[in-house]
């Protein structure tokens, strides 16, 4: 055989492996939100998969749409949020086909979700082990006493010292990375195969960030988890995952493996990303920077919605919208002309 | 086992730093319960309404007099409006009390009673029935000054049925009142006498009976055991529980009663219709501020119709409906409650004017909380919308309604004052406001049937009014 028939057939017995591994498979996902001053087209058309025990980046501007994709694989989006179309399909079932009472068993016991903020994510009148402990009860249907008895395990799993006696404090009573360890707790009481982190640390100080994140990857291989990381930090990308997705404007625009995405970033979006990276082993006058802001989701771009901002951009980006082009099947890219602008590498 | 004063002073110092930490400890209502217990006003609020939960609680013990007997006794002597300090007497026999008289085969009783008030001693006596076998007798009565005699022939019956006399006694004189029954073929062969000693003085009242003839005299006191009447001295206290705090009112009520019990009637009307705001709003204001859309719009419409019923015109008509419907009464009567309609009503009533505000205010602290992180991580951990409504926002929302109902307290206890001032409340209820009414004719004159109601309205509105103005202080985050 040729090296590329090798190569195909190689890549073909990789993705049939894979096909078995998949966890979530989200299919041309689309989310708008329908609000007094237009239709904000917030997701349009995301596909990826998670792989089973993989943390999976997510990364992008403030804006992009991280986090609706996130709320809308556990059905969160609510008035005047509506998913318009896709498919999300989670052990083998459809999770945006469920009906309320199906998804609120998935939510929490399949699939967890930590949020940003840790001081408003706990509620504030009830103590800490009865948060941990109203999941494990409301999904585990087991009495109080051995659901706050899994609660101080859990605190104890994610890191908290004295979990016995800090089992009935309550929120106001713990730092901001004590909080975010309880949520991780909370969110991961009850064994969950998928945990979505909506950009866990941004409100953490850089040495909490640290034990966060080693938090979060000494648990994930412990249960064997798979992670959805959402973040704007590309250091954390390239810290703690195994793949990640680029998205720009509501649109997934490059996805890959950490190594390829961070050494060979083929969008020119990804590339201006890369290349704004302050670095410590050359001495730059500024840092490069990319002309233009985000584009108003309301009234987007034609076409290609980062055209406007594309140094490469032709006539043909304002007119079509480019879908995900395979570079390899690790490697894809949403632009039409991402071959020739890389054929100088 | 000493402390060296360095020992000390560290143990001072960590106590400080500690004290920061035991004072964010606990939960929000323990945070706020440690803050109340500084503010001062707050204090006295709490204070005085915990009193007037205590009088409302234990009225039938408190309260010296029932407040709906009317003191007007058997005799026509009415205390109506009298003034604070009356007294009724401690020593107090009514007509179950008699004096026989027997001798040969004369025979006859008097019915004798006795009271009195503020120092007026009236003496009653009433014939009872006389039974002669032979023989005339006469009756006289009376004291040295003041005597009535009665001549009676043989067969005939006495004159009177009633005698009556009045002493003043002030602590200074005293009085004797004699009973000389002269009887026999020719009225006067047989003599006996009876004495009956009254004297007063500071908080005692002193009574002595004797007779001439006491083995022929038999004395049966009002719970009927007998003695014979030789020289039995009677000595009351004036106690407490005989002297009118505040008066009488128009129906020779004992003024101090009637109030304490109508703390009963005015918490029991009050707390009624807060319960039945708290009924009507919390779930309103819930639904409201959680689901938004169109239901939000219905429900904040009609809190704004509500809001525009004019206060007394609307609970009149709701009383007389309330009143006049007969399932109204069918169902009291099969509730067995067995209380006035118009008790309800007026609670009912009053509940309807209360339950917007505190659906408003729960709306409103709802679409701030349900922005919250944690309501949106406990939809994302599996909860139903009821549980994340009811178990995870509804604590969040209740401070400021706390403080709202404190408040209501004052204001419906005003507003049932006010509707009974109007007339409408029950004869059989003590309600301030109808105590109002009634001293408000005679203000001019009296000043006590309108001072003391009022009063006391002014005390427990003020009461309230002070604790919820130091709840709302305690809740506030603010110093957080």
């Amino acid at each position: 055989m040729t090296t590329q028939e090798e190569s195909i057939s190689e890549s073909t017995i990789e993705k049939i492996k894979e096909t078995n591994n998949i966890l979530l498979e989200v299919k041309n996902l689309t989310t708008y939100f329908y609000t007094e001053l237009g239709i904000v087209k917030a997701v349009e058309s995301v596909s990826f998969n998670i792989y089973k025990g993989e943390i999976f980046g997510l990364v992008g501007e403030s804006g992009c749409g991280k986090t609706v994709t996130a709320l809308s694989c556990l059905s969160l989006v609510r008035f005047p949020g509506i998913i318009e179309t896709g498919e999300i399909i989670f052990k083998g079932k459809d999770l945006l086909k469920l009906k309320g009472k199906e998804i609120r068993k998935i939510r929490g016991a399949d699939i967890s979700m930590i949020f940003q903020d840790p001081l408003s994510s706990l509620n504030p009148v009830f103590t800490v082990g009865e948060q941990i402990a109203e999941v494990i009860r409301l999904h585990q249907g087991v009495k109080k006493d051995v659901s706050k008895e899994k609660a101080i395990q859990m605190m104890k799993e994610v890191g908290i010292p004295l979990a016995k006696e800090r089992v009935d404090d309550y929120p106001h009573q713990f730092s901001g990375g004590m909080r975010q360890r309880i949520m991780i707790g909370r969110a991961l009481s009850c064994s969950p195969s998928l945990l979505i982190a909506d950009e866990p640390t941004t409100a953490l100080d850089v040495t909490i960030q640290a034990q966060i994140l080693t938090i979060l990857n000494d648990l994930q291989k412990k249960f064997d988890l798979s992670v959805l990381l959402i973040t704007h930090n590309l250091g954390i990308i390239a810290e703690n995952c195994q793949r990640v997705g680029v998205m720009y404007g509501g649109y997934l625009i490059e996805i890959g493996s950490v190594e390829t995405i961070f050494k060979d970033p083929r969008h020119p979006y990804t590339q201006a990303l890369m290349a704004a990276i302050p670095r410590l082993d050359m001495s730059v006058q500024r840092l490069q920077t990319l002309p233009g802001s985000v584009p108003d989701l309301i009234d987007p771009p034609e076409g290609c919605r980062f055209h406007p901002r594309c140094p490469y951009a032709k006539v043909k980006c304002s007119e079509e919208v480019p879908t995900l082009d395979e570079w390899t099947p690790e490697h894809k890219i949403a632009c039409h002309f991402h071959k020739e602008i890389n054929l100088a590498k | 086992m000493f402390k060296s004063r360095s020992e000390r002073r560290k143990k001072k110092t960590r106590k400080k730093k500690y004290k920061k930490a035991e004072e964010l400890s606990g939960s929000q209502l323990a945070i706020a319960f440690r803050r109340f217990r500084r503010n001062r006003a707050g204090l006295i609020g709490l204070t005085l309404t915990l009193f007037i939960f205590f009088l409302a609680i234990f009225a039938d013990y408190i309260a010296p007099f029932d407040p709906l007997e009317p003191l007007a006794l058997e005799t026509n002597y009415s205390p109506f409006y009298q003034p604070p300090g009356t007294y009724k007497g401690a020593i107090y026999y009514d007509q179950m009390s008699r004096i026989n008289i027997q001798d040969g085969g004369f025979e006859t009783a008097f019915g004798f009673s006795l009271w009195t008030y503020n120092n007026w001693n009236r003496v009653n006596l009433t014939e009872q029935g006389i039974n002669s076998s032979s023989g005339s007798w006469a009756v006289r009565c009376g004291t040295v000054e003041n005597y009535l005699s009665y001549d009676i022939s043989s067969g005939e019956d006495l004159f009177f049925n009633e005698l009556e006399f009045d002493t003043y006694l002030d602590g200074t004189n005293s009085t004797t009142l004699t009973i000389i029954i002269s009887y026999g073929a020719n009225k006067q062969d047989e003599e006996t006498s009876i004495s009956i000693n009254l004297n007063n003085t500071w908080r005692h009242q002193v009574i002595e009976l004797s007779a001439r003839n006491p083995e022929e005299i038999i004395f049966t006191k009002g719970d009927g055991s007998d003695i014979l009447l030789d020289n039995i001295k009677l000595i009351g206290g004036i106690y407490f529980s005989h002297v009118h705090l505040m008066g009488t009112n128009y129906r020779s009520q004992d003024l101090f009663s009637k109030i304490i019990h109508g703390t009963r009637v005015s918490l029991i009307i009050s707390i009624g219709a807060i319960i039945i705001s708290l009924i009507l709003g919390i779930p309103l204001g819930l639904i409201s501020g959680y689901y938004r859309g169109r239901t939000d719009e219905v429900i904040m419409r009609m809190t704004d119709i509500f809001l525009t019923l004019p206060f007394y015109f609307t609970m009149i008509l709701v009383i007389v409906l309330i009143q006049g419907t007969q399932w109204v009464d069918n169902l009291i009567n099969r509730l067995g409650i067995g209380t006035q309609v118009i008790l309800i009503a007026v609670t009912f009533g009053l509940g309807i004017f209360g339950w917007m505000g505190i659906t408003r205010l729960i709306r409103a602290n709802i679409l701030q909380i349900r922005e919250m992180d944690y309501v949106e991580a406990a939809r994302a951990l599996g909860a139903s919308d009821r549980r994340i409504m009811i178990v995870h926002i509804l604590p969040n929302v209740l401070a400021p309604v706390i403080v709202v109902v404190t408040l209501a307290l004052a204001v419906n206890i005003l507003a049932e004052a006010g509707l009974a001032f109007l007339g409408f409340t029950d004869e059989s209820l003590a309600s301030w406001g109808r105590e109002l009414n009634d001293g408000f004719e005679i203000a001019a004159v009296a000043w006590w049937p309108v001072f003391f109601p009022a009063i006391l309205i002014v005390i427990a509105v003020m009461a309230f009014n002070l604790l919820g103005d130091g709840l709302r202080d305690s809740f506030d985050p603010r110093l957080r």
